[in-house]
């Protein structure tokens, strides 16, 4: 198992230093000077030599990705050079709104998704069954940002009892909760689909394992047989699925936070992409795939510990 | 490896020589998706006899309107009809969906191909680059390059391509590493059959069942994507109604009307749904657990 989670581990890193590297040689896919396109009319040739500076872009390509590098592990992403703050301080200032509304959404998702799979998998082929998995398809395949309009013309206009917009008064907790709901329930609707699907499918590989047949012989209680035995084993592939979750729902917030209008990554990168503003632009992307790719690495992790099996077959892969 | 498979019926067995593609018309959800995919697809190419109005022409007197037996849908913050704004929509989605796909086809199945059947370090290098390429979600991914390169419907398109080919050639090359395993290919390499003509004729054609599945069930994807960026206007420029432009103008003016964001939504929720349980079904027939036994 450590043999595994070692390399797993490796070729993380290496995912990283390929990331980090990419990112940071962006610019010169930009046609064009990215320092002209920042500055638009005001461009004078002082100015242009100043942001070349301050974004680095009077060093060689590889000097960049060099200081780019030890800037990143110094937790050091730049200085904006609109506004002269430092990038990750703009970043750690909304950050946690776009993580609570991701672990909100990734929640409800769980507590509703997980019961309807097991409720399906418990009634299958029934009509409560066929119902359910209609709804999962419509919940997984409908776009989250169509699903938020919607939401918002309902609740700004006709139905007042969940405010909508923005994050709420500063300091008041419950009203920052109650601006918290429908954003949270648009997010995660994908998810409970997903989620419902994922259960009642592993749920019902399971339940025609030999095992299950023989506690079925034993006589043991059906609801015992569900919970401590066949369950255990059906949420694993469900466990390694919320890392992929949590990763995906976090970059999901763009859309619900420009439609609701809440500070957070997604409003961030979106004005950076409005402005050219390429440095805040890698820098919230970084971060973003990073947060990603430890969410996958802690799922492996967790999942190699529930199921000692997954490692034989990806080490023989 | 087909051991599985129940004991057809007659009528399963009758519609299995028309070719498996028949059974997809047994199951109802199979018939809806298609009739919802041909549908989409007849739009497209006939838009321009089917919309009562062209997609450009403003009726400033008459804007933001409610449905009305003069414009059907209503129109948008500029007069112009939604109907006919929808209709072109659909041609817009469907030529970035089917070149996205193509291309994100294509190069995912070359690249499993090749990671697949050679192993070891281009293996890994590819895989490495799957995973580089993974570890930024699509929607950040597709919105870095097109911060960089401009919104255009050609680079939406190879953005696009860009995004999906991991999934193809993933499973593309986990198919080629249990194909090897097969006992026929030791024996075509035995008998000095190249590399290539294993790879064509015996691993190729045994993969393209699920490829065709994930392709159907990309397509959703690809067009739900495509609409997400022209929303947060980095994708299909206005004037060009593409279902994600009129739900960003709809979302400017929602507080005077909600028939753009109505219409648009729908068009999507609809086209998406189609596609998706077309899919499903396609992917029930198509199983690939199931599909060895036509080949031999």
């Amino acid at each position: 198992m450590l043999n595994y989670l070692v390399k797993r581990i490796f070729s993380t890193i290496l995912v990283c230093i390929l990331l980090i590297s990419f990112l940071s040689l962006l610019i010169y896919i930009v046609p064009g000077d990215p320092a002209r396109t920042i500055l638009g009319p005001r461009a004078t040739p002082e100015l242009i030599v100043k942001i070349h500076e301050q974004m680095g872009l009077d060093k060689s390509p590889v000097e960049q990705v060099v200081t780019f590098f030890s800037q990143v592990l110094r937790g050091n992403l730049g200085t904006d050079v609109f506004t002269g703050r430092s990038i990750s301080d703009m970043i750690f200032d909304v950050l946690p709104h776009s993580i609570i509304l991701t672990t909100a959404s990734l929640l409800l998702a769980v507590l509703l998704g997980i019961p309807l799979g097991i409720y399906s998998a418990n009634n299958p082929n029934t009509w409560s069954d066929r119902i359910l998995a209609f709804f999962s398809i419509s919940f997984i395949t409908i776009p989250s940002y169509v699903v938020g309009l919607f939401f918002l013309m309902i609740f700004s206009a006709k139905l007042r009892m969940f405010p909508v917009i923005g994050l709420g008064e500063s300091g008041n907790a419950l009203d920052y909760i109650m601006h918290l709901i429908i954003p949270t329930v648009v997010l995660a609707l994908s998810w409970v689909g997903y989620l419902a699907r994922l259960v009642r499918t592993s749920l019902l590989e399971i339940l025609n394992e030999t095992y299950i047949t023989a506690a079925k012989s034993m006589g043991i209680q059906n609801h015992i047989i569900l919970y401590k035995y066949a369950l255990k084993n059906a949420l694993i592939p469900t466990v390694s699925v919320l890392g992929v979750g949590l990763g995906k729902l976090l970059a999901g917030t763009v859309f619900v936070e420009i439609i609701f209008s809440r500070p957070g990554m997604g409003t961030l990168i979106m004005n950076a992409i409005e402005n050219r503003n390429y440095p805040v632009v890698q820098g919230v992307s970084l971060i973003i795939a990073l947060w990603f790719v430890s969410a996958n690495l802690l799922a492996d992790i967790i999942n190699t510990k529930l199921d000692p099996r997954i490692q034989i077959g990806k080490g023989e892969s | 490896m087909a051991a599985k498979k129940n004991s057809p019926n007659r009528l399963r067995l009758a519609l299995r020589r028309l070719g498996k593609f028949g059974e997809i018309f047994e199951n109802p959800a199979g018939v809806v998706g298609f009739l919802i995919i041909f549908g989409l697809v007849m739009t497209a190419i006939f838009a321009p006899l089917i919309a009562p109005y062209d997609f450009t022409t403003q009726n400033i007197a008459q804007r933001l309107d409610a449905p009305s037996a003069q414009y059907l849908l209503g129109t948008d913050h500029v007069g112009r009809d939604l109907l006919s704004r929808l209709i072109y929509g659909t041609r817009i989605a469907l030529q970035v969906a089917i070149p996205s796909i193509i291309i994100s086809l294509t190069s995912g199945i070359l690249l499993g191909l090749v990671a697949g059947y050679y192993g070891g370090f281009i293996d890994y290098i590819i895989v490495l680059i799957l995973d580089t390429v993974q570890s930024l979600p699509s929607i950040i991914l597709a919105l870095v390059i097109l911060t960089l390169l401009g919104p255009s419907l050609f680079n939406l398109v190879i953005i696009m391509g860009l995004t999906f080919f991991p999934g193809y050639a993933r499973v593309v090359r986990a198919q080629v590493l249990s194909a090897k395993e097969n006992v026929y290919v030791d024996a075509e390499r035995s008998l000095g059959a190249r590399p290539m003509r294993i790879v064509l004729r015996h691993i190729l054609p045994n993969i393209i069942p699920s490829v065709i599945i994930l392709a159907t069930m990309d397509i959703p994807a690809v067009i739900t994507m495509e609409a997400g960026l022209s929303f947060l206007g980095m994708g299909v420029r206005p004037p060009d109604p593409s279902w994600g432009v009129i739900l960003n103008e709809g979302f400017t003016y929602f507080r005077q009307s909600p028939w753009p964001i109505i219409s648009a939504g729908l068009a999507l929720v609809i086209s998406t749904l189609g596609f998706t349980i077309f899919g499903e079904t396609l992917r029930d027939v198509l199983d690939p657990k199931l599909s060895g036994r036509d080949k031999g």
